[in-house]
């Protein structure tokens, strides 16, 4: 089996672009969630979300921009980020050679929630030209590809809040058998459109807003949490084979070492602790470790309810006494739930985190629910040098488990 | 404004081409508008127009297909803004130049 490094980093995020702006903001302990400020705001129960200020029209030419929902602008641009960050020369690769795998749980929603209002709100009869390949699930990968001229496998996965975990999972497997030399893999959503967030709303799982600080209304791992909030953007990652990357003097991040993926099989919504355990008891059994050498956790931790004492148990079961040595952070707090970018985005800032060896804090959890008594780092990052092995968690809607775990290479 | 002159000025509103190069005989491929482009173009066109694009699967190569096109379209969809001399308000089928 190959090895496989992580060579760049790509993010279009609430907390800004780039993997050094978007790590020094979570360190910082910047809350990207916000009060959301467009037309339809005073319709929503909650309009709290982790929203970007990226507008697409600063990257891309009018004719292709009307070609692309803003899940696929926030794809390319991670993307180019990341190719760049990984000073990934494509012309005179093997194209064949070189593959995309990208997350998303719902796609082009925005051009759909656009063309249901043109249909049912305006009356129209008409849907833009465009409609079905701006939706489709798949248009942000095939769009990576065009651009860059990658004949690889070209790959999506839709597996709700553990898709781009699955993805970068899935694009680790293809270069360990050897199937693809270099992977661009990540995820993206942009979930902030009216039909979208009503639809969230509806299933009763956001936040209320913070009556105090409406940035500090998603509050993982603590007593007054309330559920999440849903966040904007993109992290895409390129996953090079080892021997190459060492070969080109690439720049190495990590070394990614262990994919668990485990079905809870029982409930659409309800976790269980024995799903999220064995999703991480088959990361570590991938990456031949044994649980006491991961230094830190990216959790789940959506402050919803249901997850975080959820999670709490399924790491102790896991990691028994070292789970309570183990520094934890659930970062959604500060960048909201990217849903299926989420994966992608938090196992950058795990990298990033082990890379720094500085951890960022879980923010505004001044109160711990009794049963979350790990160590979250709340409220402050912490510095942490020499941090080699990092675990990042996505649990998903559906059941999909996913876990990754990274090394120092 | 001339069917051309229409058509013209929904491209430069849309693409990033000259007027100039807009000619009848110009290809719509070097004026970077594909096959899809041509869809999106039947969408603004519709607009524009006030006429709506069947789905005849037409083969669209140079500017002047387009406009040519057009004018059937709007012959066949909206007679009486396009032919006033040939179908008058009242309904009666004149001979075409009676018409005031």
């Amino acid at each position: 089996m190959k090895k496989v490094a992580v060579t760049g980093i790509g993010v279009v995020s609430p907390l800004g672009r780039g993997g050094q702006v978007f790590f020094d903001q979570l360190v910082a302990g910047k809350s990207g969630v916000r009060r959301l400020d467009l037309a339809f705001s005073e319709r929503l129960a909650v309009p709290i979300a982790a929203s970007t200020d990226f507008r697409g029209e600063n990257y891309f030419e009018a004719p292709k921009l009307r070609m692309l929902d803003r899940v696929s602008q926030f794809a390319l641009v991670a993307t180019q980020q990341a190719i760049d960050d990984a000073r990934l020369s494509i012309v005179r690769e093997d194209k064949q050679r070189i593959g995309v795998a990208i997350g998303t749980g719902m796609g082009g929603a925005h051009t759909m929630d656009e063309g249901y209002s043109m249909l049912y709100g305006a009356g129209s009869d008409r849907l833009k030209p465009f409609t079905v390949l701006m939706a489709m699930v798949n248009a942000a990968a095939s769009w990576i590809a065009n651009e860059h001229a990658l004949a690889g496998p070209n790959l999506t996965y839709s597996t709700a809040c553990s898709s781009s975990a699955v993805a970068i999972g899935e694009a680790w497997l293809k270069i360990r058998r050897g199937e693809a030399d270099v992977m661009l893999a990540g995820g993206s959503e942009a979930p902030l459109s009216f039909g979208t967030l009503k639809a969230w709303e509806a299933l009763r799982t956001l936040a209320i807003e913070d009556p105090h600080d409406p940035a500090a209304s998603c509050k993982p791992f603590s007593a007054n949490r309330s559920g999440l909030v849903l966040g904007e953007g993109a992290a895409v990652l390129v996953l090079e084979e080892l021997e190459r990357a060492l070969e080109r003097g690439a720049p190495m991040y990590a070394e990614l070492c262990g994919y668990g993926l485990y079905t809870d099989c029982a409930h659409l919504t309800r976790p269980t602790i024995a799903g999220q355990a064995q999703a991480m008891r088959l990361a570590l059994d991938s990456a031949d470790i044994a649980p006491d050498t991961v230094d830190y956790i990216n959790a789940h931790g959506t402050g919803t309810l249901a997850n975080d004492p959820v999670e709490t148990a399924a790491i102790k079961e896991v990691f028994g006494r070292h789970a309570f040595e183990i520094p934890i952070s659930s970062t959604k707090a500060a960048h909201g739930h990217l849903l299926g970018a989420a994966g992608a985005l938090e196992l950058a800032a795990s990298i990033l985190t082990m890379r720094k060896g500085v951890i960022p804090p879980t923010l505004h959890l001044h109160k711990p629910d009794p049963e979350c008594d790990l160590d979250y780092v709340p409220l402050n990052a912490r510095k942490y040098p020499g941090l080699r092995t990092v675990m990042s968690n996505s649990f998903a809607f559906g059941g999909t488990n996913a876990v990754l775990i990274a090394r120092s290479p | 404004m001339t069917t051309l002159e229409s058509l013209q000025k929904i491209l430069i509103a849309h693409y990033p081409v000259q007027i100039e190069s807009i000619t009848r005989d110009a290809e719509l491929q070097q004026l970077d508008i594909d096959s899809l482009g041509i869809m999106e173009l039947f969408f603004a066109i519709e607009d524009e127009f006030g006429v709506s694009v069947p789905n005849d699967k037409r083969d669209m190569r140079t500017v002047g297909d387009l406009v040519d096109y057009i004018d059937e379209l709007r012959a066949v969809q909206l007679p009486q803004q396009n032919m006033p001399a040939a179908i008058g308000q009242q309904g009666t089928v004149n001979t075409p130049g009676t018409t005031p």
